[in-house]
Order: structure tokens, then C-alpha cells, then sequence
């Protein structure tokens, strides 16, 4: 990128581990893209110093035996928080490992999730809900199962200026749910809109002074 | 002179000091309100974003109360599903995810809103999206 203006030709191309269509997420950790296949597969690639990918991709180690479907994922520095949804557990991922799994409790399938300060929230799709972990270190506990609820199955959520958005879908309608954040990590509802089912992805774009 | 003066002194040494405390007060009495009051209205100013995912897929600019603002055009095909990351917002820069024409809108905010500045071409079909350092 110069500026706000992307190159066209990218400088780099790498073929995922599985390649089997069911790729869900890409983040960035320091210097590695980290990759979800639904396939059961959580892969990274290295980043040269100029943010070229290179080489091949690198299977994460350690991945539960139980994996099951990783899904969504979210980054912060080293850290990269992924959801391994059908298997109703989130692991932290550091360095190329699986370092901490944590089950999602009476919420099943945590399949998107999102940083909040020191809370990661994951919007577990058949439940319809939102969970509340805090993370720090190793660690990641539920502090709250349902953190709020919501209309219907979740497809993404994000965070930023203390917000909390998250897409939904019930089949026949799509809904756009905004949620403050306050400093213990409780969500208020501040809005919500409904649009044609099939809406995808979701982002909170910061503020102009 | 001296010896009787110096209770008197001393007073005076102990209202400078107090006021210059309560000058200190007043201070963060405004200072941390102000910028609490600017990060709110930093808040009230951002804007959320989704896709149609459609066949001409559209990006739908919310505020921050979920009121509907824009509908700008991708000038590409949705059609993706069962995916995350599929819209990234970095600064003031957006991406989008079109599925179905294998390529990545750029949106960047002004005036409010966000306008689309770019179509990069992905190299099959883009599901997810990601900004890193200086790349997409």
C-alpha cells in the first residue's frame, strides 16, 4: 500500500494447506498471517519484513484432537484468539502453537469473535448469542455466557470506539445489532437495523476529530 | 523579628500551596470530562459497515445508533457464505470482500461517509480480508 492506495499486483502468493474451498478467516499476528480452513486446519504463513507473504504455509501445532471446524479468529500483537466452533471451544495461539483452550460452556459453536480492550467477545451462532471471556496472558476465562442476546444466527461481529457490532441472520432478514462497551465489558444496546437476508461481514470504522 | 514573623510566613508558604493544589484540581476537574466528552463524541462519530453480499454488492453505512446513512455501490459480485472478515476497516480505509467478480473493494471515509476508491483483483475468490503494516 502507498498511502491509501493499494497495489494492484500483489506481492505474493501462497496455496493454503487444504485449499478445499473452506477457508474462513484470515488475521495478522507479528510477521505471520494465521489462517482458519474449516477443514480443521489453522495454518500460518510467514511475512517478510516489507509484509510480503513468503514460503508455504505452516500447520499450527498443538491443535486439540478434538478440533472441529475453526472458524473465526482475532488478533492482538502476537496473540491470535480462534474458535474452534463445532467442537464449542476457543484457543489462544501464539508463536505457531495452541497454548490455551477454553470450552464456551452452555453457548455452543463460538464461531466469530472480537477484542475489546481485555475482553474478547464471541458470537455463537446456533445459540444466538454473545459470550464474554476475559484475556490476558494464557488466559481465557468466560466471565458471562450470554452477554446479550440477538434475533438470530450470528455471522460476524467487531469491535472499535467502544462498540460492539455483530450481523445476524434468520433466513428471511439480516440484522445489524450495535452495542456500547463499557469499562466491565457489560453491552448496551444502542441500536439496531434490519436488512435483506444474506448481509456478510461487519467493521467499525473510527471516527473524524 | 524574624522569629515572630516566621508563623506568618509560614501561613502564607501553606495558602500558596493550597492553591496551586486546587489549581491542580481545577485543572483535571476539566481536563478529564473534556476528554472523556471527546472520546464519546469520537464514538458518536464512528460509523458501522456491512455488505448486501448480493449480486451487486452494496456497502451500507450505519452511524453509531444503527440509523442507516449511505448505500454505496461495490461495483463488484457478493455470493459469499459461512465466512468471517469478510469487511475491514483500518483508519479510515475499508475493504470488502466481493465473492462472485474475485476482487477487493476500497472504500476511504470523507464527509461522513465512505466513498469507493479502488477495485484490487483477487486471485480467486476472496472470502476474508485483512489489513497488516503497510499490505492488504
Amino acid at each position: 500500500m502507498y498511502g491509501s492506495i493499494v497495489n494492484s499486483n500483489p506481492d505474493g502468493i501462497v496455496t493454503l494447506l487444504k485449499a478445499d474451498g473452506s477457508a474462513a478467516q484470515v488475521g495478522v499476528v507479528q510477521n505471520q498471517l494465521i489462517i482458519t480452513e474449516k477443514s480443521n486446519v489453522i495454518e500460518t504463513v510467514d511475512l517478510l519484513p516489507d509484509g510480503a507473504v513468503s514460503g508455504f504455509p505452516t500447520l499450527v501445532q498443538n491443535i486439540p484432537a478434538n478440533v472441529n471446524a475453526p472458524f473465526g479468529l482475532a488478533t492482538r500483537g502476537n496473540n491470535a484468539y480462534v474458535t474452534i466452533a463445532h467442537a464449542d471451544e476457543i484457543s489462544l495461539v501464539r508463536n505457531g502453537k495452541v497454548l490455551t483452550v477454553t470450552g464456551s460452556g452452555t453457548q455452543h459453536a463460538p464461531c466469530w469473535v472480537t477484542l475489546a480492550g481485555p475482553f474478547l467477545f464471541s458470537a455463537n451462532s446456533p445459540s444466538k448469542s454473545i459470550s464474554r471471556y476475559s484475556v490476558y496472558g494464557q488466559q481465557i476465562v468466560q466471565d458471562a455466557a450470554v452477554a446479550a442476546s440477538l434475533n438470530g444466527n450470528p455471522t460476524d461481529i467487531a469491535s472499535g470506539e467502544g462498540l460492539v457490532a455483530v450481523i445476524d441472520g434468520n433466513g428471511t432478514a439480516s440484522h445489524l445489532s450495535i452495542f456500547g462497551v463499557d469499562d466491565d465489558g457489560n453491552l448496551t444496546l444502542r441500536g439496531a437495523s434490519t436488512m435483506s437476508a444474506g448481509a456478510n461481514g461487519v467493521a467499525v470504522v473510527q471516527g473524524q476529530d | 523579628m524574624r522569629r515572630q514573623n516566621a508563623p506568618h510566613w509560614s501561613a502564607l508558604r501553606q495558602l500558596k500551596e493550597r492553591t496551586i493544589l486546587l489549581n491542580r484540581f481545577r485543572f483535571f476537574g476539566i481536563l478529564v470530562p473534556l476528554i472523556s466528552a471527546l472520546a464519546a463524541a469520537h464514538a458518536q462519530n464512528a460509523l458501522v459497515v456491512t455488505a448486501t453480499n448480493a449480486a451487486q454488492n452494496q456497502l451500507l453505512i450505519y452511524d453509531s445508533t444503527g440509523q442507516l446513512i449511505h448505500t454505496v455501490s461495490a461495483q463488484g459480485q457478493g455470493g459469499v457464505g459461512g465466512n468471517a472478515g469478510g469487511i475491514e476497516a483500518k483508519g479510515s480505509l475499508v475493504a470488502v470482500v466481493n465473492f462472485g467478480s474475485q476482487n477487493v473493494s476500497i472504500f476511504e471515509r470523507a464527509n461522513g461517509s465512505l466513498r469507493m476508491t479502488q477495485s484490487v483483483p483477487a486471485a480467486s475468490n476472496p472470502v476474508s480480508v485483512a489489513f497488516g503494516g503497510s499490505h492488504l
